[in-house]
């Protein structure tokens, strides 16, 4: 039985640093894997003990991360990974009125995208300033 | 299940003049055109239910599909018929908005528990863009003529435990606990799984779908599949294999109201063949393949629980004022065809129409087969302007059929 009390403190996030994940991925009792190196960003990626709820983490040269993706069961926790900027996406949610499902969150600095339905949820989360030049958004992912 | 609000009604700027040509079955948009009113509705037999397409609760509703389900509390005479809950077939288990069930109803609804410590269950359900938090109850339910006694029901926003789980809010963001978010008073998911979470939640006590709840707290639990929300119709004595859901085509693409029947059972009954039907199975996530206008979408999905096609990201200009919809300057058609996990393919062309102009030419309609908006890059969720003048069969999953074991879908021309 797993107990969830209060969300930890932020470690790594959309906009921080890759040095914080494992401290992330121990927070979110996920497991963290050997970073994949695509030369132009490394992308880091964790997976829940079910196997079945994946987060990957895209960081830029210098280790920031700039961009985040999920597909799963289940959708992995948000509020930790988007850190910063979860209220921004809630609030883009919400500013959606009687909006059922919308897919897309846009704004000047943070861009969602996102598909789901019970048992499969997947999504983009990304910085478009901070996206290094050259990775194409079909990259994210 | 999706859903996307239209604003039909206060869209004050005016039509550009339409290029013409090009479209197919588009509406007129010549303000004041008849619109054929739905026909009655059909008669139902006994392993049948009629469903309807209308205003729903807030009088805004469009294309969203219903039914009412009567609830009682077990053994009881302490009984309510609830109207306007929607056929869901993107999901499994029966959910209903606690505000629309009377206090005293709800109030006699026994707990269903968890098995290692006999407290209370609540479920977060999770959607694309939040979640439904709430207690799971007992409740005897009637559909149609099928009675189900003391199935697992989820009582959405009824707040009966301390708090919302944190994690519950993290994964999710915002809450969606009322008629107002679902633009209905709950959810029938009939979808191809036999419960909503199955083996994963029996297997996973991390599963962050199901909670167990004290007086303080509430932590996620190992829930048993029989202990699960059910999908209802896999709870039936009989016709429990799947269903068919049959919709009236609408005239010229609009209709205010439009009458049709969901039938319990895949070729169990006279009623329910399937015909020279193409059986098309899909994957443990209930996905299959679309390829529309020659793009290929892995991960599409039959939903009558959203109300347009949604796909794609940048196929068509946004309409202004609600860009979760398209708005091409004239229809388009689009040639699409789905393929199963099988490899068998069935057509399943679609027009897209521009959403503005329709709903400003037609203010009083709830149906209109052309409504499409964005989606995501690989998937076609094909909503319910898709069964529009179609039966579609929903076998599910592990369930024995004359054309094999759920889960599979087929689409009947009517």
């Amino acid at each position: 039985m797993a107990l969830f009390g209060s969300a930890g403190p932020v470690m790594a996030q959309l906009g921080g640093d890759e040095s914080a994940l494992p401290a992330e991925a121990a927070n979110a009792k996920m497991t963290l894997l050997p970073a994949v190196d695509h030369a132009r960003y490394k992308v880091h990626e964790m997976v829940d003990g079910t196997g079945q709820i994946r987060l990957r983490q895209f960081a830029d040269p210098k280790g920031k991360i700039f961009a985040i993706a999920w597909d799963g069961r289940f959708k992995p926790d948000l509020s930790q990974a988007m850190g910063l900027y979860f209220d921004e996406y809630k609030k883009a949610l919400a500013d959606g009125g009687r909006v059922r499902s919308r897919h897309d969150v846009a704004s000047s600095d943070l861009v969602v995208r996102q598909f789901g339905h019970m048992r499969h949820f997947m999504g983009v989360a990304y910085l478009p300033a901070r996206i290094p030049a050259d990775v194409g958004m079909d990259e994210i992912k | 299940m999706m859903r996307r609000w239209m604003i039909v009604a206060g869209l004050s700027f005016l039509l550009a003049a339409c290029g013409g040509g090009g479209s197919n079955n588009a509406p007129p948009s010549s303000l004041g055109s008849a619109i054929t009113p739905g026909s009655a509705p059909p008669p139902v037999a006994a392993n049948q239910v009629g469903v309807i397409v209308d205003a729903g609760p807030s009088g805004t509703s469009v294309n969203q599909i219903y039914v009412s389900v009567t609830v009682c509390a077990p053994n009881t005479g302490n009984c309510q018929t609830i109207d306007h809950v929607l056929v869901d077939t993107g999901s499994s288990g029966l959910r209903l908005i606690a505000s629309a069930v009377n206090a005293s109803l709800v109030g006699a609804l026994p707990a269903v528990t968890d098995a290692a410590g006999g407290n209370p269950l609540g479920e977060c359900l999770p959607f694309v863009n939040g979640y439904s938090w709430g207690p799971v109850r007992s409740a005897d339910v009637t559909i149609g003529q099928e009675k189900l006694s003391g199935i697992a029901v989820q009582i959405i926003g009824l707040g009966s435990f301390n708090a919302t789980p944190s994690g519950c809010a993290s994964n999710n963001g915002q809450a969606m606990n009322t008629v107002a978010s679902f633009g209905a008073n709950g959810i029938l998911g009939i979808g191809v799984w036999a419960q909503d979470c199955g083996q994963y939640c029996a297997n996973f006590s991390t599963n962050p779908q199901y909670y167990a709840c004290t007086s303080t707290t509430c932590s996620t639990t190992k829930v048993p599949v029989d202990s699960q929300v059910w999908n209802p119709v896999a709870l039936m004595s009989s016709d429990n294999n799947g269903s068919l859901l049959t919709l009236p085509a609408t005239t010229n693409g609009v209709a205010t109201v439009l009458n049709g029947t969901l039938t319990f059972g895949i070729g169990t009954q006279s009623n329910n063949g399937l015909g020279s039907a193409t059986i098309l199975t899909v994957d443990s996530n209930g996905e299959l393949s679309a390829n529309v206008a020659g793009t290929i979408y892995p991960y599409s999905f039959l939903d009558s629980g959203s109300n347009a096609y949604f796909y794609g990201s940048n196929l068509f200009p946004l309409c202004t004022g609600q860009t979760y919809f398209y708005c091409p300057s004239s229809a388009t058609s689009q040639p699409a065809t789905l393929t199963g996990v099988n490899g068998n393919t069935a057509t399943a062309d679609f027009i897209v129409g521009n959403a503005n102009q329709t709903f400003n030419a037609y203010p009083g309609i709830h149906a209109y087969d052309q409504l499409a908006g964005p989606g995501w890059n690989g998937t076609v969720d094909l909503g319910l302007p898709f069964f529009y003048g179609k039966t579609v069969a929903t076998a599910i999953a592990g369930r024995s059929t004359p054309a094999g074991n759920g889960p599979w879908l087929a689409i009947l021309t009517n």
